[in-house]
């Protein structure tokens, strides 16, 4: 194997696994926190309002690691 | 995608000023004030019909009072006549039995000078008769004294008194 | 057998479906994801300094989003009535959404000064997410393709850096520039301590604007990225059936990815939101 096409595959790999395995964490996260906030809208339908909007704040926040990974994959595949 | 683009960066932020300008000045403001003409609108709407409401209350409440009054006094005045007519009728009742106690009174008195003059008129009359019968039976028999004492034993022996009462009766 | 029809039907679909597997696939079309989103100079303008101002598919797709937002707000603005009809009461719910749901639901003070600009920030992210969904001549050929102008990072990290400017203006105009700057380590901390979460502090105040463009960014670009996959299945796998399979797939794709550009112009609104709001008011 040539050292381009080692350079091909580290860069494939790794862009395959960053997304992979960064999408593990936000997922988990994701899901514990959409739960949450259904459990308390569930309980307090009342403020269902205010708990949508700070989920999707949350949402948000949590999301972002996800496309990081996702970012890192483009930036090795492309840029790198 | 990734690579840096200064003029990308000028364009967008020239486009997002005419969007930031254009919205704020043509569209916000705008809605902004059709949102709060209908608020007012309806604000306004409601201020009528709560002070329609309060005005119809306080109506209400008047007419109650008035009518409360209305009946206070009626009753009073009911009270006042019945009151009035009870007196009225008492009075009336007394005079009445006053009237006719005395009328029953004065009767009592009339009768009692009638008895009692009949009395004196039948004694008169028996003492009368007495005598006359007394004279044709002792014209022959009697002397003038012993009929003078036979008439006063009849006079003795006939009760006045009961006479008196039966007359009365 | 109740229904005869029924069997018949799934047996032509079945039997379609062999047939679409066993036809021979059309010709090998190469197609590369990433080439949707090469940069492709439209018109050509001189460059100023270091700005190359030439119109690009993305700087059409900003103007095209620009003239979105110009012709509602004409047809708003025009026909704005009392008693809303249903246009009008779709673009009051959607303004009442960005006053209501988006300012007023996390600022404390500065509602009315900052409610412009985050409102607008609202409807143009929103504009330029809905228009990529639209199939619009600027792919090869001029073949209609799917692109989105916040599907570029230039444009999202200049819209995060009018957020970032924008922050610490409002911070500064209202607190002072020293006590604004002061008030990002907490006053009871003791010395060394203090100056790390303040070094810290600046960090992250740097990391919320690559969060902010990137989120964004990237949402647009996976989601592109996923329906240009999904719709170009059958050329990759040389297969009808999949192709066929596959049509409705992508439109499930194409509706969670209207939802996602939805979601994102909301959550960078109200992320803008947060940040201006809280450096206004510095209570921690």
């Amino acid at each position: 194997m040539d050292a381009e096409a080692a350079k091909e595959l580290g860069k494939l790999l790794g862009a395959g696994l960053s997304m992979g395995l960064g999408a593990i964490g936000p997922g988990v996260g994701l899901g514990i926190m959409i739960g949450k906030a259904l459990e308390s809208i569930a309980r307090q339908p009342e403020v269902a309002g205010d708990v949508r909007t700070n989920m999707f704040i949350g949402i948000g926040v949590t999301e972002a690691v996800a496309l990081y990974a996702f970012v890192v994959a483009l930036i090795l595949i492309f840029v790198a | 995608m990734l690579n840096i683009d200064p003029g990308l960066m000028i364009w967008t932020l020239i486009t997002f000023a005419i969007a930031v300008f254009i919205l704020w000045k043509y569209a916000f403001g705008p809605l902004q004030k059709i949102i709060d003409q209908r608020r007012d609108g309806i604000q306004e709407s409601m201020d009528i019909a709560e002070e329609t409401r309060a005005e119809a209350l306080r109506l209400l409440e008047e007419y109650k009072a008035t009518l409360a009054k209305v009946r206070g006094e009626s009753e009073d005045i009911l009270e006042r006549s019945r009151t009035t007519a009870e007196h009225a009728k008492a009075e009336i009742m007394a005079d009445a039995k006053a009237q006719s106690a005395r009328v029953l009174e004065k009767a009592h008195e009339q009768i009692e000078r009638d008895t009692r003059a009949a009395l004196r008129d039948i004694k008169g009359e028996i003492a009368e008769l007495t005598a006359l019968a007394t004279e044709k039976v002792a014209a022959s028999s009697l002397s003038a004294a012993d009929q003078q004492r036979l008439i006063d034993e009849a006079l003795a022996g006939l009760d006045i008194e009961r006479l008196g009462a039966e007359g009365k009766a | 057998m109740k229904h005869p029809w029924r069997w018949i039907i799934g047996l032509l679909v079945i039997g379609f479906l062999i047939g679409l597997a066993i036809l021979p696939g059309g010709e090998k079309l190469e197609f590369e994801v990433a080439g949707e989103f090469d940069r492709e100079v439209l018109i050509e303008l001189p460059t100023i300094g270091p700005f190359d101002m030439s119109i690009t598919k993305t700087v059409a797709y900003l103007f095209i989003a620009v003239a979105v937002i110009v012709v509602f707000t004409i047809i708003v603005a025009r026909s704005l009535k009392l008693k809303p009809g249903r246009f009008q009461y779709a673009m009051e719910a959607m303004y009442e959404l960005a006053r209501d749901g988006i300012v007023g639901s996390v600022m404390k003070s500065g509602k009315a000064t900052w409610f412009p600009y985050i409102g607008a920030v609202f409807f143009f992210v929103l504009a330029s997410n809905l228009i990529g969904l639209l199939p619009l001549p600027f792919g090869e050929h001029h073949q209609p393709s799917f692109y989105a102008a916040t599907a570029n990072l230039n444009v999202t990290l200049m819209l995060a850096l009018c957020t970032f400017v924008f922050t610490h203006y409002a911070g500064v105009r209202k607190n002072g520039a020293f006590r604004y700057v002061k008030a990002w380590a907490p006053a009871g901390a003791p010395p060394v301590l203090k100056q790390m979460i303040w070094f810290i502090h600046v960090i992250s105040e740097i990391f919320r604007l690559i969060s902010l463009s990137v989120r964004l960014f990237a949402n647009m670009v996976a989601g592109h990225a996923i329906l240009a996959v999904f719709f170009a299945m059958a050329l990759i796998f040389q297969s009808y059936l999949v192709g066929v399979a596959l049509q409705g797939a992508s439109v499930l794709i194409y509706m969670f990815e209207l939802f996602v550009a939805f979601i994102q112009a909301f959550i960078f609104a109200i992320l803008s939101a947060v940040y201006i709001g809280g450096a206004l008011d510095q209570d921690h």
